[in-house]
């Protein structure tokens, strides 16, 4: 998503590869990638919004993944511990039922 | 009475809880397209998860980032996929550049990570996640077009490559286009 910027850290003879992002490019048009790429002629102000809502899209995307691998660990404990919980305090509160309708 | 209502209230809060923990599990998996399981592990992200990880063919001259990497164990082995996201797309076929772009990372993954580099990748859209293979057809059309590329490079100018008018149209750079359809 972020191979086309400078990136420091680059193998020295890395600057004139080609991506992978403009390969797709190329392969949408061969006449935008030359304009985009080569040219640098600015995209639209409508493309550079849903780049913007793309990158959003990526970042939520990466929260998502954070919270479902959060979740992920704890789920069994979290799932079993409330259930079984549950299931005790159910049993508890029919003895109790049953406690209380016992002859005296 | 009221501390039986009050063990009641408890239980039903705590069986309440447990299902919305396995719901909100099954919603981020549906939501990010990890399902259980079968999804590997991340190892790298360009979307803030993990770092970001370069992959790089040195002698075909390719790079990329994917959105993920995906550690996946089979036999004992690790098996490196490439995840890549594309939230906007509604379609239910995969687009020829997006294959493409798959293609050029499982080179590029290939030269990097040897032979536990995968021959497949993923791609996520909005519709659903798709399974790209490394063809020898994909593999060949990359390699034509990173030739293409290094000769447009020097190109005082590039012609229109298709016919389509909806890619004119939705085209970032349309206005600098002086062969745009439609």
């Amino acid at each position: 998503m972020t191979e086309n910027e400078p990136q420091a850290g680059l193998p020295p003879d890395s600057h004139t590869d080609v991506t992978a992002s403009e390969v797709a490019s190329y392969a949408y048009c061969a006449k935008a990638w030359h304009l985009r790429y080569v040219l640098r002629r600015e995209p639209s102000g409508q493309a550079v919004a849903h780049q913007q809502a793309g990158v959003v899209s990526h970042e939520i995307h990466g929260m998502r993944v954070k919270t479902l691998a959060w979740l992920e660990r704890r789920a069994p404990i979290l799932v079993i511990g409330l259930s079984l919980l549950g299931a005790a305090l159910v049993v508890l509160a029919l003895l109790w039922s049953h406690v209380g309708r016992m002859p005296r | 009475m009221i501390l039986r209502y009050v063990v009641v209230g408890l239980a039903a809060g705590a069986l309440l809880g447990a299902l919305a923990v396995y719901v909100a599990l099954r919603w981020y998996r549906e939501r990010t397209g990890f399902a259980a399981g079968g999804t590997g592990r991340v190892i790298a992200s360009d979307t803030g998860v993990e770092a970001s990880i370069l992959l790089r063919d040195p002698q075909l001259g390719l790079r990329g980032r994917p959105d993920y990497l995906l550690e996946f164990e089979v036999a004992g082995h690790p098996l490196y996929v490439p995840l890549e996201l594309k939230p906007g797309r509604r379609s239910r076929r995969i687009y020829e550049s997006d294959a493409l772009q798959v293609a050029a990372y499982l080179i590029a993954l290939r030269a990097t990570a040897k032979d536990a580099a995968a021959t497949f990748g993923y791609l996520r859209y909005g519709t659903g996640t798709f399974k790209v293979g490394l063809t020898r057809e994909l593999e060949e059309r990359v390699r034509a077009i990173v030739d293409a590329i290094r000769a447009g490079r020097s190109a005082a100018t590039v012609n229109r490559s298709h016919s389509i008018v909806q890619r004119c149209v939705n085209c970032s750079v349309r206005e600098h286009c002086n062969q745009a359809l439609g």
